[in-house]
């Protein structure tokens, strides 16, 4: 697998909802020993992102993450996203029932080698989510 | 043999202004770079960080093209608006700081990440400030570029990490250590971080929760060690019971034992059937910073009709 379709494969298998596959599945071939996920204050392996991402399965049944832009410099690819989907359950600590839905821009940046992932910064829009959920 | 040489001739000069040509549009390629690199230092540098020099509008006039749009996720601005909103930040937040960490380049989009930190003084998105929190945030935009001019944004700042950085501190008494563990562990319980579970946890936790022992998660009430509940209880509960609501309206603690009080709904995914609302209880004990005993007090019977509906 090229690195851009192992990029790609994170977006339409793991971070959306399908009956294919499970995120654990699709990740455990594609992140580099080493993986890292670094938002703003903290950065988390790769076991504890599909751990998370398992979680948003189970929480947000209708889960998209469609990228609208996908870049590359180099090993770098840079994708730029809409995210959405409408969560049942306790949700970032906000509780929901299924009935409201968010729909947000998400970026990405992945640094990749030979088809892996080595590692991604990312920063997803949940300011506006969280109003949505609310309002 | 002199048509021969003719041709040759013109070979080698058609070779050579296509050389020239192509070193032409590398060298004109390698100056609208230049320019664009150019523009995005001086959007970072001295419109986004507060410097003695200039001023945001001031800057960036001139540096937008006709019908330039920058986008967030729900709405987008132009280049007045974006000034009006950049000279704004330089005067609530006056250490604003917007540090460029990697720039990226694809044909005309250029991707900046950054880091973005300042310590606002006065009414920050809402959030009342005074000068003594700082936030430090990553950024992401993504440029679209054309001579030296901004064509586009799409831009994502963390604000809910600055929100969370900047918020006051509640004038409450100090919380109980058993209530600051306990809500570590929902919270992670919450956000399926499993590591964070599992650091706080004792190695000799017991679960606890009474109820109707057909049910895989329940049986006979206690799961006794963090191992038997990390590889036991855990999957079973996670693959049989969904959370739809988990409301705590009240929570007492002293620094050993702490409880909630609340209100919940849950989905029984066997048979598709979701409880009535009802009422519960928790009861959490702790020992050496960790978590020694997680005993729910639910409504055992209702959990169990939802459990046994077709």
């Amino acid at each position: 697998m090229g690195s851009k379709e192992a990029v790609m494969s994170f977006y339409n298998k793991a971070l959306t909802v399908n009956s294919e596959t499970r995120p654990t599945a699709v990740l455990t071939p594609i992140l580099a020993e080493g993986y890292l996920s670094s938002g703003s204050v903290e950065s988390k392996g790769a076991e504890q992102l599909m751990g998370q991402l398992e979680f948003f399965w189970k929480i947000i049944p209708d889960l998209k993450w469609e990228p609208q832009d996908v870049y590359n410099d180099g090993d770098v690819y840079i994708v730029r996203s809409i995210a959405s989907g409408s969560p049942n359950g306790d949700f970032m600590g906000m509780p929901t029932d299924g009935t409201k839905a968010f729909k947000i821009m998400t970026m990405d940046i992945h640094t990749t080698k030979d088809g892996k992932i080595l590692s991604t910064h990312h920063i997803e829009d949940w300011v506006t989510a969280m109003k949505q959920l609310k309002g | 043999m002199k048509n021969i040489g003719s041709i040759i001739l013109a070979l080698l000069l058609m070779l050579s202004i296509s050389c020239d040509s192509t070193k032409n549009l590398a060298k004109i390629n390698q100056q609208e770079v230049m320019k664009n690199k150019a523009a995005i230092n001086t959007f970072y540098n001295k419109a986004l960080s507060v410097n003695t020099e200039t001023r945001p509008t001031q800057a960036l006039t001139g540096m937008f093209a006709e019908g330039y749009k920058s986008s967030s996720s729900t709405d987008s601005k132009g280049a007045e608006a974006l000034m009006g909103q950049l000279e704004f930040f330089w005067k609530v937040v006056p250490d604003l700081k917007w540090a460029p960490q990697t720039i990226t380049n694809d044909g005309d989009v250029y991707t900046v990440r950054s880091i973005a930190s300042g310590t606002p003084n006065g009414d920050f998105m809402g959030v009342p400030t005074d000068g003594t929190k700082k936030f430090s945030i990553m950024t992401m935009d993504m440029h679209t570029m054309k001579d030296g001019k901004f064509m586009s944004t799409h831009h994502i700042e963390d604000w809910s990490t600055a929100m969370q950085q900047l918020k006051p501190k509640m004038d409450m008494p100090k919380k109980a250590e058993a209530m600051k563990i306990a809500d570590a562990y929902m919270g992670a319980m919450g956000k399926g971080d499993m590591e964070t579970m599992s650091n706080l946890m004792h190695d000799d936790m017991v679960w606890q929760n009474a109820g109707d022992s057909s049910i895989p998660w329940i049986r006979t009430g206690r799961w006794e060690s963090k191992k038997v509940i990390l590889e036991k209880f855990l999957p079973e509960f996670s693959k049989g019971f969904q959370t739809i609501k988990w409301q705590p309206v009240d929570a007492v603690a002293d620094d050993e034992t702490a409880g909630y009080f609340g209100q919940m709904i849950g989905l029984l995914t066997n048979s598709g059937e979701k409880t009535n609302e009802f009422t519960y209880a928790l009861r959490v004990k702790v020992k050496d910073g960790k978590v020694i005993l997680w005993n729910w007090f639910e409504d055992s019977v209702e959990v169990s009709r939802a459990y046994n509906a077709k």
